[in-house]
């Protein structure tokens, strides 16, 4: 069962795959003008100009350009950076590690930081601790989190003697330790997403018949919501994250740049400063990728968790 | 983002909501007005070097102290909330409207126009959203225009699902009837009938999309890829605020407060306007 | 006249024109900019006679030489400890492990560590020691160069060096080094038994000791050591006191102590470690927090606060670095000389200084730094002065301004002054934008002239200007297109080969004069700031020594933790 609801889900996917590729595709190549212009800048001479498309296909018709784009892909070729005149998969496979480590640390602390909060406002609802809660995702929204990261930098890591001011360390441990700053950034990006609509999850589950049918058993709310209603609240949990993943995992490219952290974010960003167009597409493109398949997962988990999800 | 629980008492949460209204209308108030009488407020030129009074600490005549060129902080600070808030406010509009009407018109006529709107929708919304941005400022190049036609390429989707939803759940409605049953054009249904009852919640949620997108220009500045300096921009100031941390705190940290006022005055905004505008 | 004594009355002639030279920039430099640069400079630059005449006459014990000079040593009474992993920070990365491919400062410190090179700049920046070799000699007519190497000098893999091994170098660096221009007036070179080698030139070169110290000039085994060159350089075999074990791009590059190497009992550290940390604040924190022992750029607003700190030693090395304005001068409006003009008149110099260096530097005039042999102080630059920025403009292609992009490495101290060049600029009309890059990446996006305006600079690599005077001025001999400028002046070039084939001293003085003065009439470059190196490490190392030329020899550090 499961498995077949896998493979249906995965099936699913191609399309958007497909779609996705399209869009990082003519993102690079519809701009108005000449692309080579553009990336190389309107002072390149004419010669460079013309072995830049001569090397990158430029010159030929877009539909053609695209298909050997696609039939690259299929072949596992992001293409050959053009700072670093290597392919970008191999640039691009040291990188996984950070990115990854810091999206499971930030989505941890901010279900460490969401829930609690969440719950308080939902058993005060429309009672002070509630608006408090409340008021809390109004500023959040509004912080910048690589403000956020510099702050933690300055103000937390210089004084704390363990923490690690940016970098990735060389060990396991040290590399955890370093990961504690950079997630709570994220976690603290997308807290106001969290908070909100867990808070509202909450809310349903308490009213949910069970939990009534418990509460008139007598059970107190915090004992209610602790027996029935948190474990019930982990797969609403799952789920907000997974919706605002895409914020999420936008969040530790930003991050990882303040952080000096070596993942796919800070490389994104420097292929940006160095117009090493490349590497660009084929980052947006495994983003893409990373967001829709961290979804399915997120969503084969949930599916095993929650009976009340239909497999079939 | 602005779903409000269903479960709340009306009357005590339409009162703190007008109270919330009301604080983040002030806020908001105060903030533009200092940004647009900016020039009367301050005697300084937000571009104009001091070169002899560099880094100098906060005082009566720099309330902010000066950055590392001589320039008044409090000074480039009020200048950068005339620009930050013009494209925040300014960014939001086309995108508005463009995702409202393609979500109208998907919801009204379903099919394989809702299809197409809905298969657009799906595949942008499933990058990240700084992905999108940043790979679109990068291939439009940096600076203002490009953050306009970047936020107008990736938001619009946001309010597509929402309006589509809405128009979906009041296509079956009994006005929306009538309104076909009188004869009246699809245009004009959509324009005058449906879209007045389902406004409601892309406005809310413009509210923190402003701030969304007010945040996201701030970012790609820090980055170098937004407002190119010398142009006054929070983004930019916390960035070459960055190398005197240590020493000159206050030079990154209140451009970012600065950003986390106005970005709690618009959601405290959206906050009242969720219930004031809701449809009785 | 005997091989021998011609040397020797080399030797003593070189002292003298040093002494001279560093008694007449040390005088005026101070008058003129009364900076610590200049200060400095008149202190160290009084040393090349200790070190030219040792060199010329004795085994030379570097080492030693360098525990004098410094009298950094002096405080281990213990004597230095063997072990540790030394972590390095620094803002940019290595762009390759090839010696002959490397242009960029930060590559080529790296390399220094894995390569070595016959003669080596001094500990004082103002001549060459040998170094791989033991002596020299010059032939009467100035044209055949007999180099004796180091006895007992071993590649990292066992294999001792021979004169083989350098012919092999020497040629390579000729044949496909970036900088191989430098070597180019070697004609042939002999290897008569495999301690000796014989350079001829096809004329006089009055660098040649000085480009021999170049890395580009770096001794590697005959052949690749049997390799292809690609193989090679994934795991490149050198006689430096460190051999090559990883390289992370972006990340970090690990070299590991070479047993095998010449200098009996170093390298002290089991393992260098150069960490890339682009941003500057990071640096510093990584530093404070422990993290890396030996930060390199840091922010010059930050040097004094930092030295204050517990366990920290923050400060400047006297380097030769000169950053300027370059001009893309194959394009309109650049290629007017009225323009580049009316910018050099609107630029402050001093006000540049005063707010961009923090007392760490000063203001530059001459493309020729104050602490190289041959700087003029009396170069007539123009001064700053907005009218006659007005007047020059107006009589240019473009009297009403124009718009440019300004392209600048992202690293301290440089995007503050180019901030302060755009607000100097903007009473002239000239609207001047600001791309920044990755500091890395500066130099492939000039070298395709893919920039307007380029904010560059130069820190020697070798105690004679002829390199980088070659390099900034002949598009023809000098292999970088006029440091991408595409200046191209018959005069200009003249001048520059005349300043090779000069020996009499005075003569080529005059030359490199005339040099700086050419360049302050037409400034393709306009000299900005001189710059010291800033540094700051933690009190664990000992024996950090920076050489004005940048070396950074790290095989005298050891780290006491």
């Amino acid at each position: 069962m499961a498995l077949r609801y896998f493979l249906r889900r995965l099936l699913r996917m191609i399309p958007v795959i497909l779609g996705m590729t399209i869009i990082v595709f003519f993102m690079i190549h519809l701009v108005p003008g000449d692309p080579a212009r553009t990336l190389l800048g309107p002072r390149a001479p004419a010669e460079v100009i013309e072995a830049f498309n001569l090397r990158w296909g430029f010159d030929r018709p877009l539909h053609e350009q695209f298909l050997s784009f696609l039939g690259g892909l299929l072949q596992g070729d992001l293409g050959t950076s053009m700072s670093y005149n290597v392919p970008t998969t191999e640039l691009v496979t040291g990188r996984f590690t950070p990115t990854l480590l810091l999206l499971a640390i930030s989505g941890l602390f901010a279900m460490v930081i969401s829930l609690p909060l969440a719950v308080v406002a939902a058993l005060r609802e429309e009672r002070t601790p509630d608006h408090v809660v409340r008021v809390i995702p109004m500023v959040g929204l509004g912080l910048p989190a690589f403000w956020v990261g510099i702050l933690l930098l300055t103000f937390v890591a210089l004084r704390v003697e363990w923490l690690p001011v940016g970098g990735y360390g060389a060990t396991w441990p040290d590399r955890l330790i370093a990961m504690i700053l950079p997630g709570l950034t994220v976690a603290i990006g997308i807290a106001p997403f969290t908070i909100r609509s867990l808070r509202s999850s909450l809310i349903e589950v308490m009213e949910a018949d069970y939990i009534a049918t418990a509460r008139a058993k007598g059970l107190a709310g915090v004992r209610v919501l602790w027996a029935h209603g948190l474990r019930n609240a982990v797969i609403p949990t799952v789920t907000v994250l997974g919706v605002n993943l895409g914020w999420l995992v936008g969040n530790t490219l930003i991050v990882e740049k303040v952080f000096a952290l070596p993942g796919l974010g800070a490389l994104m960003i420097d292929a940006v400063l160095e117009r090493d167009f490349p590497v660009v597409q084929g980052l947006a493109l495994i983003f893409g990728l990373l967001v829709v398949l961290v979804n399915l997962l997120a969503d084969v988990v949930r599916a095993s968790l929650d009976p009340r999800v239909q497999l079939s | 983002m602005t779903a409000v629980s269903r479960s709340e008492s009306p009357k005590t949460a339409r009162g703190r909501r007008s109270y919330s209204l009301v604080m983040g209308a002030g806020l908001l108030g105060v903030i533009v007005v200092a940004a647009i009488l900016a020039p009367w407020i301050t005697p300084y030129d937000p571009l104009a070097h001091d070169l002899e009074s560099i880094l100098a600490p906060p005082s009566s005549d720099h309330l902010l102290g000066t950055d590392h060129l001589g320039r008044d902080v409090w000074t480039r600070l009020l200048y950068a909330a005339r620009l930050d808030l013009l494209i925040g406010v300014g960014a939001v509009i086309t995108p508005f409207m463009t995702g409202t009407l393609l979500g109208a018109v998907a919801g009204y006529y379903g099919g394989r126009i809702d299809l197409a709107v809905s298969a657009a929708t799906d595949m942008l919304m499933a990058f990240p959203y700084y992905v999108l941005i940043i790979a679109l400022v990068f291939s439009l190049g940096p600076g203002i225009p490009s953050i306009f036609i970047a936020m107008a390429i990736v938001a619009w989707v946001s309010y597509a699902r929402i309006v589509r939803g809405e128009v979906l759940s009041a296509r079956g409605q009994q006005y929306v009837m009538a309104a076909k049953t009188l004869g009246y054009t699809d245009l004009r249904i959509i324009v005058r009938h449906i879209l007045p009852n389902v406004i409601t919640q892309p406005v809310t949620y413009a509210m923190s999309d402003i701030v969304v997108i007010i945040v996201g220009v701030v970012t790609l500045s820090y980055l170098g890829l937004g407002v190119p300096p010398p142009t006054p921009d929070w983004g930019s100031m916390i960035a070459s605020g960055q190398s005197f941390m240590t020493t000159q705190w206050q030079l990154s940290t209140i451009p970012g407060i600065a950003v986390v006022i106005v970005g709690l005055s618009f959601s405290l905004i959206g906050d009242g306007l969720t219930h004031r505008l809701r449809p009785e | 006249m005997s091989l021998l004594r011609k040397k020797a009355a080399l030797g003593v002639s070189l002292i003298l024109v040093l002494s001279l030279i560093a008694a007449a920039c040390g005088d005026d430099a101070e008058e003129e900019t009364a900076t610590t640069a200049a200060a400095e400079v008149t202190t160290t630059a009084a040393a090349p006679a200790t070190t030219a005449a040792a060199s010329a006459d004795e085994e030379p014990a570097p080492d030693d030489d360098m525990a004098e000079d410094d009298g950094m040593m002096e405080e281990d009474a213990a004597g230095p400890k063997r072990g540790g992993d030394l972590i390095f920070a620094r803002h940019r990365d290595n762009t390759t492990l090839d010696p002959g491919a490397a242009v960029e400062t930060d590559t080529i410190y790296v390399l220094d560590h894995i390569f070595e090179t016959l003669f080596a700049t001094s500990a004082d920046g103002a001549s060459v020691d040998p170094w791989l070799a033991s002596e020299f000699e010059v032939s009467d007519d100035g044209k055949s160069w007999t180099v004796t190497l180091r006895e007992g000098v071993e590649f990292s893999n066992g294999q001792p060096m021979t004169s083989a091994d350098v012919k092999f170098s020497i040629q390579r660096a000729i044949d496909e080094a970036a900088f191989g221009f430098l070597l180019s007036a070697i004609e042939s070179i002999e290897t008569p038994d495999d301690m000796t080698v014989v350079f001829n030139t096809s004329f006089p070169w009055a660098p040649f000791l000085a480009d021999l110290s170049v890395w580009a000039a770096a001794i590697m085994p005959a052949d690749y050591a049997g390799m292809s060159a690609e193989e090679f350089f994934e795991n490149p075999i050198g006689t430096g006191p460190f051999l090559f074990d990883e390289w992370v791009p972006g990340e970090y590059i690990r070299l590991v102590r070479n047993d095998n190497y010449w200098q009996e009992g170093k390298p002290y550290v089991d393992s260098v470690t150069w960490t890339q940390v682009p941003d500057d604040n990071t640096r510093i924190l990584q530093l404070e927090g422990g993290q890396a022992h030996i930060a390199q750029n840091v922010p010059l607003n930050l040097l004094d606060s930092l030295n204050e700190k517990e366990g920290i030693t923050a400060t400047t090395f006297p380097a030769t670095t000169v950053y300027w304005v370059s001009f893309n001068t194959t394009i309109e409006p650049f290629n007017d000389r009225h323009v580049r003009r009316a910018i050099a008149y609107a630029i402050e110099q001093d006000a540049i200084a005063n707010a961009a260096l923090f007392g760490h530097g000063g203001p530059a005039c001459s493309v020729i730094s104050p602490a190289v042999p041959y700087h003029d102080p009396d170069t007539p630059c123009l001064e700053s002065n907005m009218d006659l920025a007005r007047a020059e403009l107006a009589q240019s292609s473009v009297p009403d301004g124009f718009s440019a992009e300004y392209l600048v490495g992202d690293q301290s101290p440089n995007l503050p002054i180019v901030e302060i060049i755009q607000g100097q600029l903007a009473p002239l009309g000239i609207d001047i934008s600001i791309r920044t890059i990755d500091p890395g990446q500066l130099y492939s996006t000039i070298f395709v002239f893919d920039y307007e305006i380029a904010f560059t600079g130069w820190t020697m690599d070798i105690p004679d200007p002829d390199q980088k005077i070659s390099f900034m001025f002949d598009p023809e001999l000098g292999g970088g297109d006029s440091y991408s400028t595409g200046y191209n002046n018959p005069e200009m070039i003249e001048l520059v080969r005349a300043g090779q084939t000069t020996f009499e001293n005075a003569d080529r003085a005059q030359i490199y004069a005339d040099i700086q003065a050419l360049n302050a009439e037409e400034v393709p470059f306009i000299p900005l700031v001189v710059l010291d190196a800033p540094f700051a490490w933690s009190d664990s190392v000992k024996g950090l020594w920076v050489n004005p030329v940048g070396k950074r020899h790290l095989e005298d550090v050891w780290l006491d933790e």
